[in-house]
């Protein structure tokens, strides 16, 4: 059984699979921002970023040199295999728990 | 736009090294996108990113897991809940977050001032191993010292002294040269070469052997050797960190430059690392080190003591040297002070100080040297330990306040906390959440301490500067004071969190779901009111020591100086730089050169516009300094102040004469005394007697009114007046001025009139005889403000306190109140009942509050004048002041009370 995730480290790692190659800190924020409307900080963030790459799910990589970080490279990260795995783990349970539940507003079962 | 720099460091600080630089640039890039909505917008958005971003900052730090415990989760909600709960009651979170931010700020800046002015030690390996030589012979000694510290022990009353001549020391330091050496402060030097402006630089004297002991950090260069100190040794020096980044720049090309100190060639050839700045803390009299150089430099830079010697024959009589030594690990003390002893009782003996007999007698004491020669001056002792207990007091009050004020806040959610319990939840989840409560509470208080400690740094800085005579560094601001910050925070909240959320847990569960917080069923809170009681019982001695500080000023101010302060202006000069000149050549200055120069001075001082007298003097007036010397009258050996003054001196300080006249300018051999010696050795009428004083024999010309020499507290000695002009010139020119105009103006006019005989010399120390006094009264100004406005602050909180208590009871009373006036009690009779339940509080907490005054003001002793710890005036005003406050506190409350309508009262319940 894989170790659970908290809903900030799942989003974290469904916007990187979003993002591809251009997931950083700060486009993770944008993405689970404008999908789900939570504002999270950088650090919190980061913090997910780093929790997922200690469990191996994510790996950070460099950039090349950005002019306007005054030559630095920005700290990227990518999805490992087992990840992305995880990542699809986690959307068929969800689906799958999610299916018997109609869109009717209502609440009730049809 | 940059991102607000404080929060940056805050990130900087709190980031694992690794992420720091990627995550300050991603934030800096949102940064830039969120400008778009606006500069403060942006900000408030970087700032919020931090703050909301801690938590996680710091769990980082911590070893955890994928995904969040049950515990943290459980916190987190806590917390969000606290967060979402305090903001409902914005009135109540305001007063308890800004009464911790005071608390805990006040704590925070006075832990900085403690740990600079008191714990910190010297900049060098192992401070702690550091002694200095105090040592007591026969008295008196016919010996000149230069200066020298002293020290009277309190259990034997014998006065012990610091200086030993240059004799003795390389005695001692031939006996154990790795852990003796030899060292004074030589303030007053003037440090000029290419592209160096003449500036004025305090120097230190060390044996050539101090750096080997000391091992201080050298940034450039070396320090003194052995070899430097040698007398035929080419003169060198070594610049403290300080002193080369302002007078040289901070150019590393420093090492090898010839440079001029007192007129004389020297060679830097290092420069100290930050950490070591002499042999002091900084005190007034013994200031940082600008310049090291070697004792045998002694000739060059501190021509006092060499004419002292060619006069005297013999250096053997001339002390002007202190005394340091390590103790190595592990040995015995009492062995070391023994062995020094005997030692310094040979040397003395040999030397002719002490006959055989009387070196017998001498007594060595080694005393901590660990913060220098501070470690003796106490001066800065006395008023941070009083801050100390000021600040613990504000603190104690704060959290009692809020423990109050949770009390009966909690009062409200019994009901809500019984429920919750009567539907299983445990009594220690509940006890959790509300210190949960309280911790958040304490977070943002302690937060906004911190950031009033930090805002408040540069004031409390120069406030101690001012009052203390330190020469503080700036506060520290590292680990160890956040760490003290967040220990107090967290303390506090434990203190006014823990009693409430056990109190509102606790008790039969059906009786609290039945609770109200109207009506006669709610708690009385007998324990809130006990809480209001011993903080206003805390804020009581608090007052007392302001008021009395405050009278203690008023009294100080008062005192008759026996002159005319008002109009005075002083400052300094080096003469021997002065008639060096152009020419740069400084050689011994000539009696005859030097009253030439102090005549052209004042005549052209007296010329500037505004400036009524001009003149000269030893030892200004309420400076802190005071010369004296033995005097032999009818046979008797007495020691008598003395202080030389310059012509026109009476005149210009306006210190009248009461007999006879002032010298004239070429009398010789004359001296005027003041009353009290004339009283006390010359039978009232001393004019015309004759005596010796010092090495000369004199005649009394003159009686002089009695006025305070070197303080305002200390009595009126028997004074000798003599002409400045009759002495060698060989130190420093005190320069008093009386003018018609102040300020700038004067001081312009003065610079310029200086500058037309002694174009290139500074002038150092400018000041007025009124700053001059007030420097002296420094500590007791800063306490007093101090404590008044932690006294203000203690009472603004009794009173909010008192004002809840009072609204809270006459809540809770309505129906009775109705009931009463139902049955005839009259408004006037309502009123009488709140005030009175306001007056028993306050009564008590004074009680217990004057008791704690009696045993607090004795701290206080010592920095008092004329007023006793226990001054009965001044705890009735403090209880006058005590019961107004609680009267304006009871006074709202008590009115609505008086004005309740029975029938609605009544209907109420």
């Amino acid at each position: 059984m894989p170790t659970a995730l908290s809903s900030l480290e799942l989003l974290t790692l469904v916007a990187m699979m979003r993002l591809g190659d251009e997931a950083y800190a700060v486009t993770v924020r944008i993405e689970i921002q404008s999908c789900t409307g939570r504002d999270i900080s950088i650090p919190a963030v980061y913090a997910a970023l780093d929790r997922l790459e200690r469990a191996g799910l994510a790996a950070p990589w460099l950039s090349e040199a950005r002019p306007e970080r005054g030559g630095r490279a920005r700290r990227q990260f990518k999805l490992t295999a087992a990840g992305r795995r995880r990542v699809m783990h986690e959307r068929e349970s969800a689906l799958r728990m999610w299916a018997s539940i109609p869109l009717d507003r209502s609440g009730r079962k049809s | 736009m940059t991102p607000p720099r404080l929060a940056r460091a805050l990130l900087q600080f709190l980031a694992r090294p690794h992420q720091r630089q990627p995550m300050l640039d991603d934030l800096e890039e949102a940064f830039v996108r969120e400008s778009a909505t606006g500069p403060l917008r942006a900000r408030l958005w970087y700032w919020r990113q931090v703050l909301l971003g801690i938590p996680a900052l710091i769990g980082m730090r911590l070893p955890r897991r994928v995904g969040p415990g049950p515990l943290a989760r459980g916190f987190v909600i806590d917390v969000r809940y606290a967060l979402r709960s305090l903001a409902r009651t914005p009135g109540f979170t305001t007063v308890a977050v800004v009464s911790l931010a005071f608390g805990i700020g006040a704590s925070t800046s006075l832990y900085g001032a403690i740990r600079v002015a008191l714990l910190d030690t010297l900049g060098v390996d192992r401070a702690s191993e550091l002694r200095l030589l105090y040592w007591a012979g026969p008295d008196p000694l016919r010996v000149s010292q230069y200066n020298s510290g002293g020290y009277r022990d309190p259990a034997t009353q014998r006065q012990f002294r610091t200086n030993v001549s240059h004799l003795t020391l390389r005695a001692l330091i031939a006996r154990d040269s790795a852990s003796v050496f030899g060292f004074n402060f030589r303030p007053g030097l003037i440090v000029e070469g290419d592209g160096v402006a003449p500036v004025p630089a305090s120097g230190l004297l060390v044996s050539g052997n101090a750096f080997g002991v000391l091992r201080p950090v050298v940034a450039l260069g070396r320090g003194i050797i052995p070899s430097d100190d040698e007398p035929a040794a080419a003169r060198v020096a070594v610049l403290s960190q300080r002193f080369w980044r302002s007078a040289f720049g901070g150019d590393v090309s420093v090492v090898g430059r010839s440079i001029r100190i007192n007129n004389a060639p020297f060679v830097v050839v290092g420069v100290m690392a930050e950490e070591f700045a002499g042999l002091s803390m900084a005190g007034r009299q013994t200031p940082l080190a600008d310049v090291i150089a070697p004792v045998a430099a002694q000739p060059q830079l501190w021509s006092a003591v060499s004419e002292e010697i060619a006069e005297q024959g013999r250096q053997t009589h001339v002390l002007w040297l202190r005394v340091m030594m390590r103790v190595p690990p592990g040995s015995v003390e009492s062995d070391y002070a023994a062995t020094t002893t005997r030692a310094l009782a040979a040397s003395l003996q040999e030397t002719g100080v002490t006959t055989e007999a009387e070196a017998r007698e001498v007594r060595v004491m080694l005393r901590s040297g660990a913060r220098g020669v501070d470690s003796i001056s106490g001066v800065a002792d006395k008023p941070l330990r009083v801050l100390g207990a000021v600040v613990g007091a504000v603190v104690l009050i704060a959290c009692v306040n809020l423990a109050a004020l949770l009390l009966a806040r909690g009062v409200a959610r019994q009901r809500e906390l019984a429920v919750r319990q009567a539907l299983g939840a445990g009594r220690g989840r509940l006890v959790r959440q509300l210190l949960a409560e309280s911790l958040t509470l304490a977070a943002l208080g302690g937060a906004a301490g911190m950031a009033l400690a930090l805002v408040a740094r540069p004031f409390v800085a120069s406030m101690l500067q001012a009052g203390l005579g330190t020469e503080a560094a700036t506060l520290p601001l590292d680990w160890r004071t956040l760490a003290v910050a967040a220990g107090v925070t967290g303390g506090a909240a434990i203190l006014f969190g823990l009693m409430p959320a056990l109190r509102m847990t606790s008790g039969g569960l059906v009786t609290r779901l039945r609770q109200h917080m109207i009506g006669a069923s709610a708690p009385r809170l007998l324990l809130g009111r006990v809480l209001l009681a011993l903080q206003i019982a805390v804020s009581v001695p608090l007052i007392v020591a302001s008021l009395l500080l405050l009278r203690t000023l008023h009294n100080l101010d008062r005192v008759d100086t026996g002159f005319n302060p008002r109009g005075l202006v002083m400052f300094r000069l080096d003469p021997a730089h002065a008639l060096a000149g152009a020419s740069g050549r400084r050689g011994p200055v000539s009696p005859e050169a030097a009253k030439a120069l102090a005549s052209r001075l004042l005549q052209r001082l007296e010329a500037a516009p505004g400036v009524v007298s001009a003149t000269l003097v030893e030892n200004p007036l309420l400076s802190g300094f005071y010369s004296n010397n033995l005097a032999v009258i009818n046979g008797r050996e007495v020691p008598m102040h003395m202080n030389g003054v310059g012509p026109r001196f009476f005149e210009t300080l306006g210190m009248p004469l009461v007999a006879g006249r002032a010298p004239a300018l070429d009398d010789d051999d004359v001296v005027v005394v003041n009353q009290e010696a004339s009283r006390r050795y010359f039978g009232g009428s001393p004019i015309g007697k004759r005596f010796r004083a010092g090495r000369r024999d004199v005649e009394i010309v003159g009686v002089a009114a009695d006025a305070k020499y070197d303080g305002v507290r200390s009595g009126v000695e028997p004074t000798i007046f003599d002409p400045y002009m009759q002495r060698a010139f060989n130190r420093e020119l005190n320069i008093v001025v009386r003018a018609t105009t102040r300020g700038r103006p004067l001081e312009a006019e003065l610079r310029r009139a200086v500058a037309d005989i002694a174009p290139s010399t500074p002038i150092v120390g400018m000041r007025t005889q009124s700053e001059q006094i007030a420097l002296l009264a420094g500590r007791e100004r800063l306490l007093a403000r101090l404590l008044t406005l932690f006294g203000t602050f203690a009472l603004v909180l009794a009173c909010i306190g008192l004002y809840g208590a009072t609204a809270y009871s006459v809540a809770r009373r309505t129906s009775e109140i109705g009931l009463r006036v139902a049955l005839g009690a009259t408004r006037e009779h309502v009123l009488w009942m709140i005030l009175r339940s306001v007056f028993v509080l306050t009564a008590a907490g004074l009680a217990v509050g004057a008791a704690v005054s009696t045993i607090s003001g004795r701290l206080l002793q010592s920095l008092l004048f004329e007023l006793e710890p226990t001054d009965p005036l001044t705890i009735a005003a403090a209880a006058a002041i005590m019961f107004a406050v609680s009267l304006a506190a009871g006074a709202l409350p008590a009115r609505r009370a008086a004005r309740i309508e029975p029938l609605i009262a009544l209907r109420r319940d």
